[in-house]
């Protein structure tokens, strides 16, 4: 492969060298995970008014983010994993965001007599 | 037996990927990516014929304002499976699963697609999705309109709306396979000193279109598939009656078929690049801007969706966003409309079958697009939407520009994939006939639109006739024009002279190998030592088949790119 | 006389074929491939553009979902509140457990320690059926509790948000089976993997296929980790 993509030989050195992620960062990664979800419920059991959907949100991207950085390896990936979950990420937010969008700032009109 | 034996070996000194084993079964198992080409390129057609069919219908029908050949039941099944089988089964996987994948390994200079498991997997999903789609119309059709909108569709069209919402959600996996196997073999199989701005604009396009793919039709596949399910359970989730919003359908259905006329686009683009270098035998004018408004189209194809919303009630506010962002995709199509002109300017050009088509699309194509421009203005939107300015519109973008790029593409690489070179006499007469048929059919719709013609009516008002009868007629000329490659291309398999390694003088790697190539299409891996479309080179030293082999390198030891022509030289 | 006319040209072959194949006896190399690094590169590549189309196929729901919580934000807290934490908060711990065994198995098959990596491979099928187990646990509880969208839907809460409310359990049966349904697929994948594992397919010098079946039960994870809040959290259960 270092052969045929220059963009690879950027990423491990030889091309052959692969990234041997080790088991203690693994079960420390899983640990706080779990701990993330014990917060998670229990921020879910306070009345904290509208923050309760956000809290809840942002413990679960950072979730996903150990999942993907430290499960998935992208901390040692090359860059095309990297762009793909961005693309992949900037079109999910695309969707919502647009479609939300234009949900929020539509204005009905109401029909006299109704 | 002897006398026919000794010739042979000069006969067939190739051994082919057509040759190289004759079985159904071979065909049927093949992991080749040349022969699933071939068995897409089949499969697409008999599609194309049966939308091809529907569409006879419906010109038939408008011949007279007040037809009684269809009823408006028939009327209503007939557009809808005309519009379901060319969109899903014909356009988008017309060029990239044919044309794309027999080209684009050969192009790369590698043995095979990445994945040749998952392609040959990606053709029978297009058959099981196919075949869906064929039993709803043994079972009475579908009358939604290919665009399934709701509430009709879930809550009370009476038809075959679920097996066909199956057969678009099953099919959207073969684009996907398709897509996803360009995406690996284009980063990790291109041959060594093929750098990504060595590449064939074909490649860039294909590139594009895969992201696009890739990107919107998991979205159209979960779409269709919560329409089937809210068939079943009548919940209303896109009825408003029940709480549902159909605008919510409308987004996620736009969010894929918007972009789904980029997937059809963008791989003509490609073709029409290749083909405006080899016959006017110079490189494309600008080829970094080329390569890079394939990549902006497939960007900015997201970010339009909406401007098919905007008299369906979206905010205003929305609505003006889309139609400014709608306005931006002209840019990148500008671009390469002015870069292939000017790819013209001062070449030696010949006027081979392949650019003639190629030709009629920029004019299609300039047509087509700036009639969108219109659309995407806010004003002129009101009154032209669901009139036949629409239908005109998107039929200039798809046949003019769709069809016209996979034709000339197919007449383009017929040679290379069948080895034998079709009656070129025929070839121009017959593009002449499409492109005289297509404008018949299409222009006047432009003019009926304008003045008011609503699309999706078996009736019209008497005023609106003779555009009918004008567009009918150019239909039945198209009509004759797709017979005509049919009968000389079929016929040149067997009378057709051998076509050569290389009849047009092209400079891409897919010209450098026999035709038809070998199984693995390269003896041995090419090198490549320079930007691609160098025309000014002579031909025996246009890249390198034979020169390097890429097996012997193994990882680590690779000759730097910029040695490689001096290395080269040094081994002869 | 098919095969006298062919002899003659199988001279011909071998020198076409021969530099394909014989040099191409790489164990677990795919005859197209130079390199094992550019087969290992590729499918990697393949995988992660595969998750990228899976992100957008949740992402129609995901949207769906969130639209209507946007629409019907009281009903969303109302319905969230029906479910049931204690399964769901089990079955996320469950699957974030599992995700731990499966990047600890390519740890393990990366060191050489294939044995433990069997097992860990097992114990993470283990605790995907422990999932699904739950899950239809859930499901039936549901269904037993009229929770169903379409005829059978019962709703105790104020009569204007049942609509709303039956909205919610549709994304919440779809959304989840889905789900599910990827974890069927996710478990077929890794008992694949863990059958070449006992086979000793895998070593530190090819383990491709455990880790691209690494990346898709992770993605099953990172799915799960954002259905639960939005399913059984949003709006909060504080007051009950």
């Amino acid at each position: 492969m270092a052969t045929h993509s220059p963009e690879t030989t950027h990423g491990h050195e030889g091309g052959t060298a692969h990234h041997v992620t080790s088991s203690r960062l693994l079960i420390m990664t899983g640990g706080a995970l779990l701990v993330l979800t014990v917060l998670t419920v229990a921020a879910s059991f306070i009345d904290l008014g509208a923050l309760n959907d956000v809290v809840a949100l942002v413990i679960a991207i950072t979730k996903a983010l150990l999942i993907i950085f430290i499960f998935m390896g992208l901390r040692w990936s090359t860059q095309i994993p990297r762009l793909l979950s961005l693309v992949g990420l900037f079109m999910l937010l695309l969707l919502i965001i647009a479609t939300l969008s234009e949900l929020l700032t539509r204005v009905w009109v109401p029909l006299p007599g109704h | 037996m002897a006398s026919v034996a000794l010739p042979a070996p000069r006969k067939t000194t190739s051994r082919n990927y057509l040759n190289a084993a004759t079985t159904v079964k071979s065909w049927l198992l093949t992991t080749d990516h040349k022969r699933i080409a071939i068995l897409y390129l089949i499969s697409i057609s008999v599609m194309f014929v049966l939308g091809g069919a529907a569409a006879g219908l419906i010109r038939l029908q408008l011949l007279t304002p007040n037809n009684t050949l269809l009823t408006y039941d028939a009327y209503n099944k007939s557009f809808t499976m005309h519009g379901v089988i060319m969109v899903f089964f014909f356009l988008i996987p017309s060029i990239p699963a044919v044309l794309g994948n027999f080209i684009l390994p050969m192009q790369l200079g590698a043995k095979d697609l990445a994945f040749p498991r998952l392609n040959l997997l990606s053709w029978y999903v297009y058959m099981v999705g196919a075949i869906f789609t064929l039993v709803a119309l043994l079972w009475g059709g579908v009358d939604t309109g290919w665009t399934f909108y709701t509430p009709y569709s879930t809550q009370y069209s009476a038809t075959a709306v679920i097996p066909v919402g199956l057969g678009v959600f099953i099919v959207g996996f073969s684009s996907i396979l398709t897509g996803l196997n360009f995406i690996a073999t284009i980063h990790t199989m291109r041959a060594p000193g093929l750098t990504w701005f060595r590449l064939p604009l074909f490649i860039w396009a294909l590139y594009a279109t895969s992201l696009v793919i890739m990107l919107g039709t998991p979205v159209i596949s979960i779409t269709v598939l919560m329409v089937a399910i809210d068939r079943i359970l009548h919940v209303g989730i896109f009825d408003p009656a029940l709480g549902g919003d159909p605008l919510l359908f409308q987004h996620l259905f736009w969010f894929y078929s918007h972009p789904a006329v980029y997937i059809m686009i963008l791989p003509t683009m490609g073709v029409i690049s290749e083909i405006f270098a080899t016959f006017s035998r110079k490189p494309v004018f600008g080829y970094p801007f080329v390569a890079m408004s394939s990549l902006a189209i497939a960007i900015l194809g997201f970010l339009v969706w909406a401007h098919h919303m905007f008299v369906a009630g979206i905010s205003a506010q929305s609505a003006l966003i889309f139609s400014f962002l709608t306005y931006l995709v002209a840019i990148p199509s500008a671009v390469k409309t002015f870069n292939w002109t000017a790819t013209l300017y001062k070449g030696s050009i010949s006027l081979d079958t392949p650019m003639i088509y190629a030709l009629s699309f920029i004019g299609i194509f300039l047509i087509g697009g700036f009639t969108g421009l219109f659309l995407a203005s806010l004003g002129t939107d009101i009154h032209l939407t669901m009139t036949y300015f629409i239908v005109a519109h998107f039929h200039y973008i798809m046949v003019g520009g769709a069809i016209f790029g996979f034709l000339a593409g197919l007449h383009y690489w017929w040679p290379k994939m069948t080895g034998k070179m079709y009656s070129e006499f025929w070839g121009r007469i017959s593009s002449v006939v499409i492109f005289i048929g297509f404008n018949m059919t299409f222009f006047p719709q432009f003019i009926a639109g304008y003045w008011g013609m609503p699309r999706r009516y078996h009736t019209y008002a008497p005023e609106y006739q003779i555009l009918n009868v004008l567009s009918t007629a150019g239909a039945t000329i198209l009509a004759v024009g797709y017979i005509l490659p049919v009968i000389y291309l079929l016929a040149s398999l067997r009378n057709g002279k051998p076509a050569g390694n290389n009849p047009w003088g092209a400079t891409t790697l897919e010209w450098q190998t026999s035709s038809p190539p070998p199984t693995y299409n390269f003896l041995k891996t090419p090198i490549v030592t320079d930007a691609v479309y160098h025309f000014h080179l002579p031909a025996g030293d246009i890249a390198v088949d034979g020169h390097g082999d890429g097996q012997a390198l193994g990882p680590g030891s690779a000759p730097a790119t910029p040695a490689l022509p001096a290395k080269t030289t040094d081994e002869r | 006389m098919a095969q006298q006319v062919a002899r003659p040209t199988v001279p011909a072959v071998p020198r076409a074929a021969a530099p394909i194949e014989a040099e191409h006896h790489v164990e677990h190399l795919g005859h197209h491939y130079e390199s094992l690094d550019q087969q290992h590169h590729a499918n990697m590549v393949g995988m992660w553009v595969f998750l990228m189309t899976e992100i957008l196929l949740f992402g129609g729901l995901f949207c769906a979902y969130f639209y209507y919580f946007a629409a019907y934000h009281e009903v969303w807290m109302e319905a969230t509140r029906l479910q049931n934490i204690v399964a769901g908060t089990i079955n996320t711990a469950v699957l974030i457990i599992s995700s731990m065994f499966v990047a600890l198995a390519i740890w393990a098959v990366q060191t050489n320690r294939i044995r433990m990596a069997q097992i860990l491979l097992a114990l993470t099928i283990v605790c995907g059926l422990i999932f699904l187990v739950i899950k239809g646990y859930e499901y039936y509880s549901h269904f037993t509790e009229g929770l169903v969208p379409g005829a059978m839907f019962q709703w105790e809460g104020p009569a204007e948000m049942k609509r709303p409310a039956q909205l919610f359990f549709w994304l919440y049966w779809v959304m989840t089976g889905l789900h599910a349904a990827h974890m069927v697929i996710g478990i077929s994948i890794i008992g694949f993997i863990l059958y070449k594992t006992m086979k000793r397919t895998y070593s530190p010098a090819y383990f491709t296929p455990v880790e691209l079946g690494g990346l898709y039960w992770h993605l099953i994870d990172i799915v799960w980790v954002f259905l639960f809040p939005m399913l059984y959290l949003m709006g909060g259960h504080y007051g009950q």
